[in-house]
């Protein structure tokens, strides 16, 4: 579904104005109800709009993937200031730099790749915007949504295996991997967690260093094991 | 008569003061919100937005349709020698319905 393009927007607005053209023509004009007029309904009223409909869904679905649309609610703001850090060496930062994840970083990462993983992904954001809209994370400051606002589940390393196979060479040659790889596959290890990669978003773990310590060369990644 | 009969016929009086003119200017009026619903969550994609276009939304373009598939019924059940902006029965509907409908209809 990602990666649609802008041209299906055009498409939904293009469609939307003909159909509002024919049907403010009917409106203003009031033409007779020959056979003509009644097709000209049948595009302003059905083929039109369900273009519309069709596209602005794959649009709007699109939308809900990028990452201005994750960092528009306030309680948002840290998540969406850290990753877009240029500075910053947290997971969600460094994996936000990467081109791959683009404007798309906190989809790639928080989806779920099931079969059904779309609509499931789909079905959790619907969550938040409860949450937000109806469950008083709106009226949160920042500070109490940063002690409130937790990940729904456990992260699970399923996502960051879509990238970092664990057959490959690089990685079965570090030897806390293989170590823990069994720990790694059942999720009871989080690749994410203080003693391997370090917290995606170290600054929500509070300030007592429970973040990624960085290793002598800087970046967090190299250390797995305290 | 039965419960289906009253049922219908309870319709059909409720249709009569419809004229189809009358439904379809419903209909695009109708439309014309879900378009303009859709097209803002293009416009201005934010979290409300886009939810609520693509749920209430299509269920008002989905409304809007529906009212210009009853217009079309109710254009061809009326016949040929209806004026399509005439309130007033059904042809094919009238030739069951009871005599107290006729009476109110004309």
């Amino acid at each position: 579904m990602p990666h649609a393009g802008p041209w299906l927007g055009y498409v939904a607005l293009a469609s939307a104005v003909i159909a509002a053209v024919i049907l403010v023509h009917f409106l203003v004009r009031r033409p007779a109800l020959d056979l003509r007029t009644k097709l000209m309904l049948l595009l302003g009223l059905g083929v039109f709009p369900t273009i519309t409909a069709a596209t602005s869904t794959v649009a709007g679905m699109e939308a809900t993937t990028h990452r201005e649309f994750c960092g528009s609610c306030h309680t948002m703001d840290d998540h969406f200031g850290n990753a877009t850090d240029p500075d910053s060496q947290s997971l969600a930062a460094r994996h936000t730099r990467n081109p791959f994840f683009g404007e798309e970083s906190c989809y790639v990462c928080h989806a779920d790749y099931g079969m059904f993983g779309y609509a499931l992904t789909k079905m959790g954001g619907m969550k938040h915007v409860y949450y937000y809209y109806l469950g008083g994370y709106r009226g949160m400051s920042k500070e109490e949504s940063r002690r409130d606002v937790h990940i729904a589940k456990p992260y699970d390393n399923t996502n960051c295996r879509q990238c970092h196979t664990t057959t490959a060479h690089v990685w079965r040659s570090v030897p806390d991997h293989l170590a823990m790889q069994e720990q790694l596959a059942a999720n009871r290890v989080s690749c994410a967690s203080p003693g391997c990669h370090g917290y995606a978003h170290p600054f929500s773990k509070g300030p007592d260093g429970l973040g990624a310590a960085p290793s002598a060369s800087g970046h967090p990644a190299a250390e797995h094991a305290r | 008569m039965s419960v289906l009969e009253r049922l219908r016929g309870r319709a059909i009086v409720r249709l009569r003061k419809w004229s189809v003119v009358g439904l379809i200017r419903l209909a695009c009026w109708i439309a014309l919100v879900g378009l303009a619903v859709m097209a803002l969550s293009i416009i201005y994609p934010a979290p409300l937005a886009v939810i609520f276009a693509m749920s209430v939304g299509q269920v008002i373009g989905i409304i809007a349709f529906l009212c210009y598939l009853l217009s079309v019924l109710m254009d061809v059940v009326r016949g040929t020698n209806h004026a399509p902006d005439a309130p007033g029965p059904a042809q094919n509907f009238r030739e069951r319905t009871s005599a107290r409908d006729v009476g109110n209809s004309t």
